[in-house]
């Protein structure tokens, strides 16, 4: 039987007993009637009242919101107004790259329960019978647990899916990480194929980032880099210049990356050979852009295995890459050291984009926080500033590897290079000098405890991750379903992505 | 008897009016209060729309905001 919300209070109206003594009962009967009826009509007027108030309330909120809206319109109308498609000043690689739109949308959660009672339903709530109280006992327990919960717990229903929801979601993860371990202990190829992959996507997502005509392509020549190293300031003046280049050089790597997909091969092919020079040149105008910085870290990698696998990424290609690169990097470094005098070590021919993945000129003297920053330093060391494709040298534009980019070596030095190439060698190479011999050594022991740090920080993130789970959850129904969903789900793809941010960040 | 019967009678068709006059009033209190909840229901469905579309509208003009203020922010 359903409940009724509003009920009118003399529901009977002749049932009232009579007194006694009285002459002209049915006169006293219709009196008293009446009297009812009266009464009947208050408590409707009441209810009336109550009914007019909750959707005048309603009403008002929506009127609110209404004015709101309407504010914010004409604040819109204004601004569109003034808006100006030529003077917009967003540079294609910023669209993507910044944070994706996400409206605030507010879900309706424990919408039946103690707080959203109407106030009637809680009038004759109020009017009921209260439980024993059994309340009293609770301080008497051993348990700590309340005593009237065992009698009647309102919020029992609730607490039961809140424990299988989040019980369920633990269960998923740990399967995920099992699975995750068995991968593992199957073999590295996969797991070197799985971070190319990953690492493909960033360039597909950096490829993406421009317009299809903006993307770099084959009509890069020598011409670009030198006339981008003659510039030599780095205002936003020639960021342009500087930006277009950086477009040129990002697809260097991807030449060699085995993994390329269809979509960036056709960029990706003829680009190589030509971007040695100009990369060089321009990579020192790059770095201080912060907003190129991640694709440039993209575009390091993905060198075929046998050497061994280059990341490009700095922090995420920091750990397996950072050995390689430091075998090479004494090699290039003395290329660098040519010019200028040192004697020159007969380099191995690498393969270009081995070699411009860690040449991917960080020429940032300070290094960076993170240990994998480490071998930004290295790298910057290596940067050399335009050599001269000399012993097959490429130095692909590899803007300053992850998040924080340097800012104050890279213009110095930039200037330095840009203002011309022999002079700038003197300069970074005294920096080189500094930051590679002693970092070297260093950075490898840095990488192995970052690694082992990593793997450590897995361990208390799981447990993090089970502890704030736990905590902070509260009664927000949304948020448990949502993890429980994205649990269940995101299978594949949260393996490889959870592998990401690891590493990046 | 008749006289005796027309008291009774009076009174009684007396008492029939006026329980007639009251079953009047109760049909009316029951059309008011049929009629307080069909308002109601019509009154929730119509604010239920009208919320729909202002919902809808703020996620509009949240996307316009942020597409049209992301230029500016930028500079």
């Amino acid at each position: 039987m359903p409940l009724v919300k509003r009920n009118i209070e003399p529901r009977h109206l002749c049932r009232g007993a009579l007194p006694e003594g009285i002459t002209s009962e049915l006169e006293c009967v219709t009196n008293s009637t009446l009297a009812a009826i009266i009464r009947q009509l208050s408590s409707l007027s009441k209810h009336a009242e109550d009914i007019f108030g909750e959707l005048f309330n309603e009403a008002n909120n929506f009127y609110i919101r209404a004015n709101s809206l309407q504010d914010r319109i004409d604040r819109l109308a204004v601004k569109v107004t003034q808006l100006d498609s030529t003077v917009e000043e967003v540079s294609l690689q910023d669209i993507n790259m910044k944070k994706a739109f996400k409206s605030s949308t507010i879900q309706d959660q424990q919408v039946v329960s103690k707080n959203s009672i109407p106030n009637p339903v809680a009038d004759i709530y109020n009017q009921s019978d209260k439980p024993p109280p059994l309340n009293i006992l609770t301080p008497y327990r051993d348990d700590k647990k309340d005593g009237l919960k065992f009698y009647t717990d309102p919020s029992y229903f609730f607490d039961l899916w809140k424990e299988k929801m989040l019980q369920d979601t633990e269960d998923k993860r740990k399967e995920k990480r099992r699975q995750k371990e068995q991968k593992r202990i199957d073999g590295t190829t996969r797991e070197v194929k799985k971070v190319r992959k990953a690492r493909n996507r960033r360039q597909e997502w950096n490829m993406m980032a421009y317009d299809k005509e903006l993307r770099p392509d084959n009509r890069l020549s020598q011409n670009v880099y030198h006339g981008a190293s003659s510039e030599g300031s780095l205002s936003p003046d020639t960021r342009s210049h500087a930006s277009d280049v950086t477009d040129y050089s990002y697809p260097a790597t991807p030449n060699h990356s085995l993994h390329q997909q269809p979509v960036m091969s056709s960029y990706g092919t003829g680009d190589g050979p030509q971007y040695m020079g100009v990369n060089q040149g321009l990579e020192h105008e790059y770095r201080p852009s912060a907003t190129t910085v991640r694709h440039a870290t993209l575009n390091r990698p993905q060198q075929p295995p046998p050497p061994p696998p280059q990341a490009s990424d700095g922090p995420h290609s920091s750990v397996p890459l950072v050995p390689a690169d430091y075998g090479m990097l004494p090699t290039q470094l003395v290329d660098y050291y040519n010019p200028t005098g040192p004697p020159p070590t007969p380099l191995p021919p690498m393969i270009p984009s081995a070699q411009t993945a860690f040449v991917s000129p960080l020429q940032l003297p300070v290094p960076p926080s993170h240990s994998g920053l480490v071998t930004g330093s290295i790298y910057a060391a290596a940067a050399a500033p335009s050599p001269p494709p000399s012993s097959g040298l490429v130095v692909t534009a590899s803007p300053p590897p992850g998040p924080p980019p340097p800012p104050p070596g890279p213009p110095a030095v930039g200037s330095s290079l840009t203002s011309s190439p022999m002079h700038a060698f003197t300069v970074p190479e005294a920096k080189r000098h500094e930051s590679t011999q002693p970092p070297i050594s260093d950075a490898r022991s840095d990488l192995l405890a970052a690694i082992r740090m990593g793997i450590q920080l897995k361990k208390v993130q799981e447990q993090r991750e089970q502890e704030a789970k736990r905590e902070p959850v509260g009664n927000d129904v949304a948020t448990i379903l949502s993890r429980r969903i994205a649990v269940e789900y995101s299978d594949s793809d949260d393996d490889s992505e959870f592998d990401e941010n690891d590493w990046s960040d | 008897m008749s006289l005796q019967e027309d008291p009774v009678q009076r009174e009684i068709h007396q008492d029939w009016a006026n329980r007639e006059y009251i079953e009047v009033i109760t049909s009316s209190i029951k059309k008011i209060a049929d009629f307080l909840n069909s308002f109601d229901m019509s009154c929730r469905s119509r604010l239920a729309t009208l919320n729909e579309k202002l919902t809808a509208l703020e996620r509009r003009i949240e996307y316009i905001e942020a597409r049209v203020t992301k230029g500016e922010t930028l500079t």
